[in-house]
């Protein structure tokens, strides 16, 4: 009986040890040879993001080990989701979006990652509903999604975008805070952002301050630079070879070391928001362009 | 005693710690027994930090997380960037650096906090140099006690720090020197706050998005040199008191409530007449200019 009871006590602990605990580990993985019944550990990864992002405690780390496709992902939760320089970690969706911030006062990191559209809307998406949130988005390739690569409209957002490719997607980048309360601004700095060949490459909307430095946006059917009612500081950009390369509307725009060049028309401003269009900070390079346009106001650097 | 009782006492005797090496190496696969080397790596950064020679390098094989440690002699601590080399330690530092007359190189690493305090402590060395480092989550990302001593940051991001991303703060009246090239400071609550040290920062990004937080602070026998960078949503911008000095060339400063604040009569934030500030609340006059030659 004593024997019997040991046994079974001992199998019973053997059999718990041997369970993966879900939610509990401060670093997950991913590989092209995992399995999503695995625990996602480093030595049994995991095959998807998704079932690795469950499996990762708050504030933890996920980690592609090797190249592959890893699935579309609704990221709910604080967390670091990388692919070192050596992983060609893919998402290829065909529909929705390749990454949804899905949650509120979330801080993400995403890095190193290629997402690829076949049919699908959005490349990084945090919409409306998820509100105070960060991401840093950096080290990127995000190309041939059908709305944008990027899309944030949660209000009070934090958005760091560094050293992406934007290409071939509806617009490039696209901030807005979709709100009825005007100090819940949504606030990006873009750095080192390449955006060509959509309709439009970057995009500001209303309730929004964007700063972006040494972003290059070319090709684009409408605007290289779209500011439609929101807040937007560009300095050493080049928007260059779009029908508009700084299209404003109802919007402020500050632009310093820019070059506007070979474009349809350099410069366009509409309607009226508070007295200042489109500002110039004296060291642009406007030339080059069927119309150059106009700055409603220059400023100088001091 | 029989041989059978001597054996076992003999065997752990000579059970001793891996040979000193120019190189050893850490691996997912390794174990802490091992001797650190390529074929045989240890487990932890600890281990092999332990097992290697003065000057000598330690190198990540593969992703894993290595464990925090501490430096006591010049050593290169380096992840290739093929590989994910983590430490997410729970309480403490993740690096200690007390190292007197050492130098030390730091690259690659994957600093996440799990409730740990400070990322990297310089208590004492000859030149400590971060290299392509993340550092996210501590209350400091990087603390510097020391009162002498070279502090090298480059192409880093320190981020979500509750306190500072980088303290500068010599324990005594000491003199540190810094600089920071190509930095992300972004979320923290201050970005850099620097007390007796001369720091110079070019190509860099101070991004609070916090509405009580500050880009760069400068304290009481600070001088702080900012060239081609930008200081932006923050409660303040440039926080500059007692004596320090900070000098701005071709920087950006934008989206703070007070852009340039000087709380003490003979704080200086100084322009070298290139700079944008603009889209500020307040606060957007230096205390003077110095024209370019």
């Amino acid at each position: 009986m004593k024997t019997i009871a040991r046994t079974v006590s001992a199998l019973a602990i053997f059999l718990f040890a041997a369970l993966p605990i879900r939610g509990q580990s401060v670093r997950t993985f991913v590989a092209s040879s995992g399995s999503d019944t695995n625990p996602c550990t480093r030595q049994l990864p995991c095959r998807n993001f998704a079932a690795a992002i469950t499996a990762v405690s708050p504030e933890g780390e996920v980690v592609a080990l090797d190249s592959a496709g890893y699935g579309p992902v609704a990221i709910n939760k604080s967390v670091s989701l990388v692919a070192p320089p050596a992983v060609h970690a893919a998402i290829v969706p065909t529909s929705g979006s390749a990454i949804t911030i899905s949650a509120s006062s979330i801080f993400v990191l995403i890095r190193g990652l290629t997402l690829s559209g076949l049919g699908a809307a959005v490349g990084v998406d945090v919409p409306a509903t998820s509100v105070d949130s960060s991401a840093s988005i950096e080290d990127m390739n995000i190309n041939n999604f059908v709305t944008a690569g990027v899309r944030w409209s949660g209000p009070n957002g934090d958005a760091h975008l560094r050293d992406l490719n934007l290409r071939q997607n509806g617009t490039g980048a696209f901030f807005t805070a979709v709100t009825v309360d005007p100090a819940n601004l949504t606030r990006a700095t873009l750095e080192r952002v390449r955006i060509e060949e959509g309709t439009d490459g970057l995009m500001v909307g209303i309730h929004s301050l964007v700063h972006a430095t040494d972003i290059f946006t070319s090709h684009h059917s409408n605007a290289g630079i779209y500011n439609n009612g929101g807040t937007l500081i560009v300095v050493r950009g080049f928007t260059e070879t779009n029908f508009y390369g700084i299209l404003n509307q109802n919007a402020r725009t500050v632009v310093s070391a820019t070059s506007i060049m070979g474009n349809n028309t350099g410069l366009s401003h509409t309607g009226l928001f508070g007295v200042t269009g489109i500002t110039s900070l004296s060291d642009n390079r406007l030339t080059a362009n069927f119309t150059d346009g106009t700055f409603q106001v220059t400023a100088t650097r001091y | 005693m029989t041989i059978k009782k001597i054996l076992p006492i003999l065997l752990v005797a000579f059970a001793v710690p891996a040979v000193a090496q120019v190189r050893t190496f850490v691996s997912s696969s390794g174990s802490d027994t091992n001797p650190c080397s390529q074929t045989q790596p240890c487990r932890n950064f600890a281990a092999a930090i332990a097992a290697v020679n003065p000057n000598g390098e330690v190198v990540a094989l593969d992703t894993a997380g290595y464990g925090p440690f501490t430096i006591t002699s010049s050593v290169t601590v380096v992840a290739p960037p093929a590989v994910h080399a983590a430490i997410a330690p729970t309480l403490g530092n993740a690096i200690t650096v007390n190292a007197p007359g050492a130098v030390i190189v730091l690259r690659g690493l994957f600093l996440n906090s799990q409730g740990a305090t400070i990322g990297v402590q310089l208590d004492s060395a000859q030149s400590l140099s971060l290299e392509s480092i993340h550092i996210g989550g501590f209350d400091d990302g990087v603390y510097v006690p020391a009162t002498s001593g070279y502090l090298s940051i480059l192409d880093s991001e320190i981020r979500d720090c509750g306190d500072s991303g980088v303290e500068i703060a010599p324990e005594s009246a000491g003199y540190v020197r810094g600089v920071l090239d190509n930095v992300r400071l972004l979320f923290n609550d201050v970005g850099i706050s620097v007390g007796n040290a001369q720091v110079t920062i070019t190509d860099s990004t101070f991004n609070t998005y916090n509405a009580s937080a500050t880009g760069i602070a400068a304290d009481n026998g600070a001088s702080v040199n900012v060239r081609s960078s930008s200081i932006l949503n923050g409660f303040n911008g440039v926080y500059a008191d007692g004596t320090s000095i900070v000098r701005l060339s071709d920087t950006n400063v934008s989206y703070n409530a007070y852009a340039l604040r000087t709380v003490d009569v003979q704080a200086q934030i100084i322009s070298l007449r290139d700079n944008a500030v603009v889209i500020n609340s307040a606060n957007t006059t230096f205390s003077s200019d110095i024209p370019l030659q």
